[in-house]
């Protein structure tokens, strides 16, 4: 079987590779006796690729072959690459064999659009209902829908995969318009709306009749590539707020641009906007852990990130008079907003104040980031406090430390 | 009986040397005779761990495990500090840190005077040294739940040598029993020569006479099934696959991966 396999590997995952979304967490499929796996709330990467990315699912394309012609896309039918299809088969057995050896979380499937929409979904939908039904697989499964795939795939999807999820691709229907002409935001609307429906419907039912079947526990996702198009941070974060508020979605991604293409619709592009894509990321953070509104990170004045710190930082100078903050009495609310206190330092720091007086030795000992937070809290021992700090002379001291290549989340 | 473990110890002034056999249960009849004798030891070792003279001049105690002992510590420790001390305890006990019966103590002297959960008073010693034990183990647990790989026998049993830098076994099997309850697997940590192994059914500890000529945890390819060698070129193939060369970040990847996992990913090898 090997070297058709091997091939075919090549060419389906390096095809699937720009599809940034990896996360194989939030489902709660418990493992069943007789079966094979089980997915875990807090998700698992198994490895990491020479850049950085969780290697958590065996993310490939059934198939590169594609009618469409969309101007990022690799598998665009215009550009002249090897194709090659798995058959469902194929993908069952690497799946199976790749869990049991605790290589994956499990599968993460799309696929270039074969013959119609339909007909692809409708393997994708085989894959994943065999792996349950034949195989007894509990492992994670995250299918992509194919924009134009009727309701019933689209139902029966979301009986057999964790998550689903429909990609919007551009920021903007106006960019979609131009770079996939054939594609529209109704097509991804119109699934995404009925999911959020169904997924209702399942879960009150549910609780009604204990015997329902999950229904996408998981949730769907969406993402869209970034600095191809000439859409601002704002414009971008108030879509993907709207996305997880009147969406209900679980995650949206957002993938930097890189050039597959010299299609004169797209910019030229020296090298991927990494650094905005990690800013939209950290804000996207904010918004659905920290508390924060879209207001708080980017407006009409501020339109786009601050590519040199990160949002929470620049929140912080922003808006000096809220600061400092006495970490002996602050909400918490106004903890986790402190630059250099993430979430669960800030939650030790509340436990341990209702023991004793919160100290600098104290946070050194909890590993704040003290380079940062030492600007804006008012703790006994903080000799660096000076009343003369102003943004500017803290930007300007912080720059002499930031290290411009490192792009984790947060520190 | 219950209660009087529970009282303080007296404070002695005097050194007092204290020693049991390095099982955890021997720890927890230390603590158990220490509340009984009313000792208040400077130092807790194993047996034979260094010689005596460095400690003291006086004779070491030596503690005999005692299983019963032991149980009502625990059960004491869970009275008061619930499931989450008596895991924090334990934990703190697998990971092996030279200091590590001293901090127990100390924590478990505390939590039985307090007699409610302790593990947020991060301004005792004792009690963040625990947190902190405990969040390396997390870690150390979470990174063998990522990096552990079967590899398929020719008996078809799916084996993963691991060399953890802390005892993180009995705490991480139970992850891999409620994923893999179809199939027949063992785990062994050849640094500390002892297995879990699955049949299908129940765990039990083993020792492999076998396990002793393995020096890494790659297995050598005359014990592997037909099939395996093929499913790993198949994973390598698929991991090269997804890199993106514009994105290329190596030291986010070491972050991520340390040099020293690299042994147990297939897909580096
Ligand atoms: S439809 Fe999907 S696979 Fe086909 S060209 Fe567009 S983005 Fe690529």
């Amino acid at each position: 079987m090997n070297e058709r396999i091997q091939e075919k590997l090549k060419i389906l995952a390096d095809a699937a590779k720009y599809d940034v979304s990896c996360a194989s967490s939030g489902s709660d499929r418990a493992a069943k006796a007789g079966g094979l796996g089980n997915a875990s709330n807090m998700g698992i990467c198994h490895s990491y690729t020479e850049d950085g990315r969780c290697v958590s699912l065996l993310k490939v394309l059934l198939t590169n072959y594609c009618i469409y012609d969309c101007a990022y896309c690799v598998s665009r039918s215009s550009n002249d690459v090897k194709r090659a299809a798995f058959t469902v088969d194929e993908v069952v057995e690497l799946t199976m064999e790749f869990y049991k050896r605790n290589y994956i979380e499990g599968l993460f499937l799309s696929s270039g659009i074969f013959k119609n929409a339909d007909y692809t979904m409708e393997r994708l939908v085989r894959i994943a209902k065999d792996l349950r039904l034949v195989h007894n697989f509990n492992g994670y499964i995250h299918l992509k829908l194919i924009p134009g795939a009727s309701d019933e795939l689209v139902q029966q999807a979301g009986l057999y995969a964790d998550r689903l999820s429909a990609n919007l691709e551009l920021p903007s229907e106006t960019s979609l318009k131009l770079i996939a002409p054939e594609k529209s935001y109704a097509q991804v609307y119109e699934p995404m709306n009925y999911l959020k429906e169904a997924i209702v419907e399942y879960k009150r039912e549910k609780k009604l009749v204990k015997s329902t079947p999950k229904f996408a526990p998981a949730g769907q996702s969406t993402q869209m590539v970034i600095g191809a198009s000439p859409e601002t941070d704002l414009h971008i974060l108030n879509l993907s707020s709207s996305l997880y508020e009147e969406q209900n979605l679980k995650r949206v991604y957002f993938s930097g641009y890189i050039p597959v293409s010299n299609d004169t619709r797209l910019p030229t592009l020296v090298a991927p906007p990494l650094v905005r894509e990690n800013r939209l990321y950290q804000a996207d953070w904010l918004m659905r852990f920290y508390g924060f509104k879209v207001d708080e990170i980017v407006d009409d004045q501020h339109p786009h990130l601050d590519m040199q710190f990160d949002p929470k930082l620049v929140y912080a100078l922003r808006n000096m008079h809220l600061f400092p903050i006495n970490l002996q009495t602050a909400p918490y609310e106004m903890v986790v907003r402190v630059p250099g206190i993430g979430i669960r330092s800030a939650k030790k720091i509340m436990a341990a104040r209702r023991y004793t007086r919160i100290h600098i030795d104290l946070l050194k000992k909890l590993r704040v980031a003290l380079n940062r937070a030492q600007y804006f809290i008012d703790v006994p021992g903080n000799l660096l406090l000076r009343k003369d700090y102003y943004p500017e002379l803290i930007r300007k001291e912080l720059a002499g430390e930031t290290k411009p290549q490192q792009l984790a989340l947060f520190a | 009986m219950m209660d009087f473990m529970f009282a303080k110890p007296n404070i002695s002034l005097d050194e007092c040397v204290v020693t049991y056999d390095g099982t955890y249960e021997g720890l927890l009849t230390v603590v158990f005779e220490c509340y009984r004798l009313k000792l208040a030891p400077t130092v807790i070792k194993p047996s034979g761990a260094a010689p005596q003279s460095l400690f003291t001049s006086q004779h070491p105690i030596e503690v005999t495990t005692d299983n019963a002992s032991a149980k009502r510590v625990v059960a004491g420790i869970r009275k008061y500090g619930l499931q989450q001390a008596v895991m924090d305890v334990y934990k703190t006990f697998l990971s092996e840190d030279s200091n590590r019966e001293m901090v127990i103590f100390g924590y478990l002297r505390l939590l039985f005077s307090i007699q409610k959960p302790i593990n947020t008073r991060y301004h005792v010693s004792e009690v963040l040294r625990v947190s902190q034990l405990v969040k390396q183990m997390r870690r150390e647990v979470h990174r063998m739940h990522a990096f552990v790989r079967f590899q398929e026998l020719a008996d078809g049993l799916f084996f993963a040598p691991i060399e953890p830098d802390f005892d993180v076994l009995p705490v991480t099997y139970q992850h891999f029993k409620a994923r893999y309850a179809s199939m027949q697997w063992c785990i062994y940590d050849i640094k500390r020569d002892y297995g879990v192994l699955y049949n299908g059914q129940t765990v039990e500890e083993v020792k492999l006479e076998e396990a002793k000529a393995l020096n890494s945890v790659q297995l050598p390819a005359a014990l592997l099934s037909g099939k395996e060698q093929d499913y790993q070129q198949l994973w390598r193939d698929y991991f090269n696959s997804t890199n993106i060369i514009e994105r290329k970040n190596i030291k986010l990847h070491l972050r991520h991966v340390p040099t020293r996992y690299w042994k147990y990913l297939t897909e580096k090898q």
